[in-house]
This record gives structure tokens, C-alpha cells and sequence, in this order.
């Protein structure tokens, strides 16, 4: 059973390989509340303390199978700088930025959209027909050039693609700029635009009359309690006199009786109504359906809803709306456009970008030694590149979930490697300091405790000490059949330097110094590491690791650089304090294949 | 636009870097660019004049019947006429497709990628478009013209300036 619960697991990862991704912070979060859940069983959900969420919470929660779906690329990952945390695109407000034209890309401020009716004003139609942008083309073309230069032009919008041209609804223009104004003056006509307009009259009468009631009622009834009007609008004290509310009804009642029904039969002169009969007639003697609208058609022009193309009307482009990203945490904005006012519409660039790339350490697989296809037990070499872009140096510590089999051999792996500089991770000494919160603590009191809350309470993720491990006998039960592979890492944490513009078009010159053992080379401002994979799996398998990084860094500027500002917060954790972010990354190689014996 | 049409020289303009078998007649002011694929399997390709075949065009007649084309068409890069009559004034743009058998009409337009299926007849000032929707358009033909002249008076100054071609 288990096993085929594992294929299905594979069938569902199916990110090709070889690949490099990201857990993000909210998949932590989701977990915490998902153990507060099951530890509780209370409903809604409870969110965990935001201090909760730090490098050391999130070693406790490595990416399982379950969630691979969820694994973001780098280049899909926001950061925030301020709550120093990865953001994907699930886990982020996208809000309002401003409105734009989709065709001449000009920005239009808030209060002509209202004005405007959320649509263009420029020279922008749309086809009734296709719903392309219409263009603006000159009779004069169109006639014989013999003599015609006293004829006056005349300009229509046609559309390039379904060739329909504004003169099939009888429509053109004398002056080929200002198309909208000459449209309004037609449109304004149209029997539903002078039945809007005598509507709104209408009530605005009434609204403004219904106000003076309220003023005589506020009026009387503050001659009783007093000017506290505002005390008064509430429903619940009126009620508690009966006789004033009766009262109040009944004037509202009156009041509405008088003038709030409105009356068209003065204006149905205007308004075209067609006989049902007639329009039964007209539409039992078509020959063809190409006369009539589609329901598409229809729906773009509400007020009349037209049934034949003759009745179309051209439109103007509805405006669409830009979006600024922000944190979900913090509300800070995260990825914002330069708004332009009425200037350089091609202007495309962004005066906020905080992307993950361009603040955490980049992950790259460099080789793989040998390139071959993957065996079970032969081990390979992955280089992993670490690149930096901050411009401060970084110290990155990596640690890897405890190897499958060998938690018994444990001791005597350790035993072996013990030339090997084994560099505990930072947070190891922070285990001993992992107080839980409030929230957190009751998961360890219920019996009926699921073992992911048991990571939370004893379960060290790392392998810090082989005799922790092997207390431990499978933290992972879930994944344990997923681990299907070793993976060894030499150089567990390093420093990368910072990264220099500069220096970027430079040949690289070799530095002579000793590389620390595990680390393969460093360039300016990467850093390769060597690390060991064993497949253990079957085949068929994917070899597919979690690495636990976290880097740490020490702000000296206040600002890197324009690129990338740097909150006030960031800022605030200037000289000399360090700062810690970890994160989990996934990387797959490949697929353990056939065993073959050349 | 007889004054317009005296401009343009009577002579074919026909790149040499193109495929041809079989027989094929050609009109008077007609360009073909390079990369154009002419083929008759069985009755001869009639092709009228002033008409554009740009790059890529494939013509194929696999009837006995001839395979007729009128005046003033312009075909766009990739078009693919198979077995079918066409009218005058006619614009297949880039990719349209003529399916086996079928037969269109003057002023047809048929839009990017947008295809005549086999057996049918497309009439008179029908435009296809988008994900091959149907509709009839009011043309105006002098403008049309008057374009397509002046694409025909260009290409005729300028592409034997770029490409080794053969007036015939």
C-alpha cells in the first residue's frame, strides 16, 4: 500500500528536472495553523503570532511531498524586506493602482473615470462587431483623385479585422480628431440616454426633497432631545417611542406617494417601442441570421440590447486597471509601476520591485559529476552555486533533513567523517532557546497529538548530533518513504561575497586562497558547494532533496541602492545587529534508473 | 486609376528562387516573391493579372479542371490555396487557407489563419475572421484598388532591386 501511495505521490510531482525551488513562508504558517487545529480542534482557524514566524520555526517545517505543487521558483518568489519573509503570489495583496487604456496606455486619474463612464476618451473604439480597436480612415482616399479637392472629407472608424465600417450604421465624421465629443452629441439623443437623463432628474428632485423632510423631522425631534442629530438617525432609539415612529413612517409614506413614482408617459413620446407583433413579422421574414446580433453583442450594449447589426452603436474602450502588489503581513508594497500623469504612456518601468531574486542567495545547479543517469547507491556530485545579490557579504549556514537508512549507522557515519570540519548549523544553538508560544504550547498537552505537532515540540530536524537523531527514530514518518536519498554536505555554511556592479564585466582572478574543504570555487560573488547525493530509492524514483538555508547578513547601509531601496525597517537593524532569514529549497536531479551492469 | 495602372509595366515580375511544375499561365503585372510553391497534379493554374504572391505561398491544383484566379488578389505569406477557384479583388492574409474544391467570390477577405472548407463557395464581399466567423462587409473597391496599385507599383521599383528575378 505504502508503496503505491508513493507512486501516486510521484505521479502528482511532476516538475521536470533538474530544478531549484523555493518553500515560501506561508506554506510554514499553514502548517503552524494546521497543527493548531488538530491540537485544539477549533474552528476558525487560528493564526499564528507573527514573532512565531522566524528562521528557526521555519527549520521546522521542510517541504513534504504533499506540498510540492506549492514549490515556487525564485523568479516567481516575492520578499518582503521589512518582515524579512519569501511572499509567493498566493500569499500577497494585489491592489488598485490606477486606471489605463489598453490601447493608448495613457493613465486616467480616478475622478475623470467616474465622469467618463470607466471608459477612454481618446480616440479609442471599440468594433461592435469583433470587439477590435477601431481605426480612423478618410473618404478621400477612397474617391478618385480627379478634382475632388473641394469635396469636404469625411472620416469613419472601420475595423481591420472583420472589415466593418462605421458607414453601416450611417455614421461618419467631419474632423477626424475629437471623434468622442461628435459621438456624445449623437448618442445624447438616443431615446434611452434622454430616458436616463429625465430619470435622473427626477430623482434628484426627489432626493432633494426627501432631504428637506428629513431636516424638518431631524428639525422637530432636536427640539425635543436636543442637537445631537447624528443619535437621532439610529432606528433602535426611534423605536423606543412608538408614537414618533409611527409618525415618521407615515410622513415618509406621504412623501413618497406625492413624487417618488415617476411618471413616463409625458416622455414616451421619445422612447421606441416595437410591437411584438411587428417585430414577430420582421423576424419571420429574414432570410439569413447574418442581420442579427449575437448574444455577445447584445450583452456589450445593455441599454437597448439590439437585434439587428443596424442597431449596433460604436463604443468607446473600457478602461482596465494596473495592480500594485503588496505584503500581507506588513502592507508593504512589494512591486509597484511608476505612475505617469498624462506623459510617456510607453513608460513601462516599476518604482518598487522587491523580488526574491534580488535578495536572497540565488540557487543554481552547476553540474552534476558524473552526468550520467542515476543508480541506486553510486553517488553523485551536484555543485550548487550560491549567488549573493546584496551588496553586503552574506554567511550562508545549510543543513539537509537526517539521511533515510543511515540514522542507525549514524554513529558510525559521524565516526568516519569526523575529519571532515563539520560546522554545526546556527540555529543549533538556538534549539535549546525555541520557546513556544501561548498558542503553540497546548499542542503538547492533548493526547490525541498528530505528529506534525511533534516536530514543534521535540523532533530536531537537523541532524545537529547523532545521538539526538537516533533518539528520534523517524521525525519524518510521512515522508519516509519519500527520502530517496543520501545527501552529504561538506562545507556546511560559508560566505559568500558581496555583490559589486562594478566589478560584473572583470575577468576572474583566481584567488590563492586555501578553499574551505566541500567548497568547489569562489567567484566574485557566488559561492559552489559540493554536495554528496546517494540515491536510495527504487527505481522509477525521484532523487529530490530539501536543503535548509539560512543566511545572515549584517546591514551597514541604509540604502543599497536605488533598485533595490531598503525599508526603514531593514534600516533599523543597522550596525552591528545581524539578521537571520532561512529558507527552505528543493532540489531535484533526476530519476533513479535501471541498474545496468557495463 | 487608369493613370495609376499605365505605371505599372505589363511585364510579370517573378523571382527565380521559386518552385514551379506544371502548367501554369500567368496574366500580365503580376510579383511573385521568393519561396512561393506553384504545383499542378493534373489541369493547368490560370492565374489573371496584377495579382501579389508572396513568400510561402503554396498553390496546389489536383483536379482536371483548371485551377482559376482572378485580378487584383493579394496573397500573404504562407497562404495555401488547394484545388480552388478565386475571384477578383480577393485578400488572403498570412496563413489563410483555401481548402480542397472550394470557390471564392470577388472582395472576399479572409483573415489570419482563417480557412475556406473543402466544397464550399464563399460569395461575393464576405470577409472571414478571427476563429473562422463569417460575415458580409460593404466593400469600397476604389480604395481597395488604389492600394493594391500602389503595393504592385512598389514591389515592382523594388524587388528586383533585392532578389535575382526574371520579367517575363
Amino acid at each position: 500500500m505504502d508503496e503505491i501511495k508513493n507512486k501516486n505521490k510521484n505521479k502528482n510531482n511532476n516538475i521536470p528536472f533538474p530544478y531549484v525551488y523555493y518553500q515560501c513562508t506561508c506554506q510554514v504558517v499553514s502548517k503552524i495553523r494546521k497543527d493548531i487545529y488538530f491540537s485544539t480542534f477549533q474552528f476558525p482557524l487560528k493564526e499564528p503570532v507573527e514573532s512565531e514566524i522566524n528562521s528557526t520555526t521555519i527549520s521546522h517545517f521542510p517541504p513534504t511531498h504533499f506540498n510540492h505543487h506549492r514549490l515556487k521558483s525564485i523568479y516567481d518568489l516575492f520578499f518582503c524586506p521589512s518582515c524579512c519573509e519569501l511572499h509567493c503570489p498566493d500569499c500577497v495583496k494585489n491592489d488598485f493602482l490606477c486606471f489605463y487604456c489598453p490601447n493608448c496606455l495613457f493613465d486616467v486619474p480616478q475622478a475623470s473615470v467616474v465622469s467618463e463612464q470607466n471608459r477612454c476618451i481618446r480616440n479609442c473604439f471599440e468594433c461592435p462587431i469583433c470587439f477590435n480597436v477601431l481605426t480612423v480612415i478618410s473618404q478621400q482616399d477612397t474617391i478618385n483623385t480627379t478634382a475632388t479637392d473641394d469635396e469636404q472629407t469625411v472620416y469613419f472608424l472601420a475595423c481591420n479585422v472583420c472589415q466593418w465600417k462605421s458607414l453601416e450604421i450611417n455614421l461618419s465624421f467631419d474632423k477626424s480628431t475629437g471623434l468622442y465629443l461628435q459621438l456624445q452629441k449623437k448618442e445624447s439623443i438616443l431615446p434611452h440616454e434622454v430616458e436616463f437623463q429625465n430619470l435622473r432628474n427626477h430623482y434628484d428632485k426627489c432626493l432633494r426633497s426627501n432631504n428637506n423632510m428629513n431636516n424638518i423631522n431631524t428639525k422637530r425631534l432636536s427640539a425635543l432631545f436636543g442637537n445631537t442629530s447624528s443619535f437621532l438617525y439610529s432606528p433602535s432609539i426611534i423605536s423606543h417611542i412608538p408614537d414618533l415612529k409611527t409618525k415618521l413612517i407615515q410622513a415618509k409614506r406621504d412623501n413618497n406617494q406625492i413624487s417618488d413614482e415617476y411618471n413616463n408617459s409625458s416622455e414616451n413620446k421619445d422612447t421606441q417601442v416595437m410591437e411584438d407583433e411587428l417585430e414577430m413579422i420582421n423576424l419571420k421574414n429574414l432570410e439569413n441570421m447574418d442581420e442579427l446580433t449575437s448574444l455577445k453583442q447584445k450583452l456589450n450594449q445593455p441599454e437597448d440590447q439590439p437585434r439587428y447589426l443596424k442597431q449596433l452603436r460604436i463604443h468607446r474602450i473600457p478602461l482596465r486597471v494596473k495592480l500594485q502588489t503588496k505584503c500581507d503581513k506588513c502592507e508593504k508594497i512589494l512591486v509597484k509601476q511608476e505612475v505617469q500623469k498624462m506623459k510617456k504612456p510607453s513608460n513601462i518601468r516599476f518604482s518598487i520591485k522587491s523580488f526574491a531574486r534580488d535578495y536572497i542567495p540565488n540557487i543554481f545547479i552547476q553540474k552534476i559529476i558524473p552526468n550520467n543517469k542515476l543508480h541506486k547507491d553510486i553517488p553523485v556530485q551536484v555543485l550548487l552555486k550560491f549567488v549573493n545579490p546584496l551588496s553586503q557579504e552574506i554567511s550562508v549556514s545549510i543543513s539537509t533533513l537526517p539521511n533515510k537508512q543511515n540514522e542507525d549507522k549514524m554513529d558510525i557515519d559521524m565516526d568516519s567523517k569526523k575529519n571532515s570540519p563539520i560546522i554545526t548549523p546556527k540555529f543549533s544553538s538556538r534549539k535549546s532557546s525555541l520557546n513556544l508560544s501561548p498558542i503553540l504550547s497546548p499542542i503538547l498537552s492533548p493526547k490525541k497529538r498528530k505528529k506534525p505537532s511533534l516536530k514543534i515540540s521535540t523532533a530536531p530536524i537537523i541532524p545537529i548530533n547523532p545521538t539526538t537523531t537516533t533518539k528520534i527514530k523517524n521525525p519524518y514518518k510521512e515522508n519516509a518513504g519519500v527520502a530517496t536519498c543520501n545527501v552529504t554536505v561538506l562545507a556546511k555554511s560559508f560566505k559568500i561575497p558581496a555583490y559589486d556592479p562594478t566589478k560584473e564585466f572583470e575577468n576572474d582572478t583566481e584567488s590563492n586562497e586555501q578553499n574551505q574543504v566541500g567548497i568547489f570555487e569562489k567567484k566574485k560573488n557566488s559561492v559552489s558547494i559540493i554536495v554528496e547525493v546517494r540515491p536510495t530509492g527504487d527505481i522509477g524514483d525521484r532523487v529530490e532533496f530539501p536543503i535548509l538555508v539560512t543566511y545572515s547578513f549584517v546591514n551597514n547601509e541604509k540604502e543599497v541602492n536605488n533598485e533595490t531601496p531598503i525599508s526603514p525597517n531593514y534600516a533599523e537593524l543597522s550596525h552591528g545587529v545581524q539578521k537571520f532569514v532561512s529558507f527552505w529549497s528543493v532540489i531535484g536531479i533526476g530519476e533513479i534508473s535501471k541498474e545496468c551492469f557495463d | 486609376m487608369t493613370e495609376k495602372q499605365n505605371l505599372i509595366p505589363d511585364k510579370n515580375c517573378i523571382s527565380r528562387d521559386i518552385i514551379y511544375d506544371g502548367d501554369i499561365k500567368l496574366g500580365k503585372g503580376n510579383i511573385i516573391h521568393p519561396k512561393a510553391y506553384f504545383k499542378t497534379l493534373g489541369g493547368p493554374i490560370i492565374i489573371g493579372s496584377y495579382n501579389i504572391f508572396e513568400e510561402r505561398v503554396v498553390i496546389i491544383n489536383e483536379r482536371k479542371e483548371p485551377l482559376i484566379i482572378g485580378d487584383y488578389n493579394l496573397f500573404e505569406v504562407g497562404t495555401v490555396i488547394q484545388s480552388s477557384n478565386i475571384g477578383n479583388n480577393c485578400n488572403f492574409q498570412p496563413r489563410a487557407t483555401a481548402e480542397d474544391g472550394s470557390k471564392i467570390g470577388d472582395n472576399c477577405i479572409i483573415g489570419p489563419k482563417c480557412y475556406v472548407p473543402t466544397k464550399t463557395e464563399l460569395p461575393d464581399n464576405t470577409t472571414l475572421y478571427g476563429a473562422n466567423k463569417r460575415r458580409k462587409y460593404i466593400p469600397i473597391k476604389d480604395m481597395q484598388q488604389n492600394l493594391h496599385l500602389r503595393h504592385l507599383s512598389y514591389l515592382h521599383e523594388y524587388l528586383p532591386k533585392h532578389n535575382r528575378c526574371m520579367n517575363l
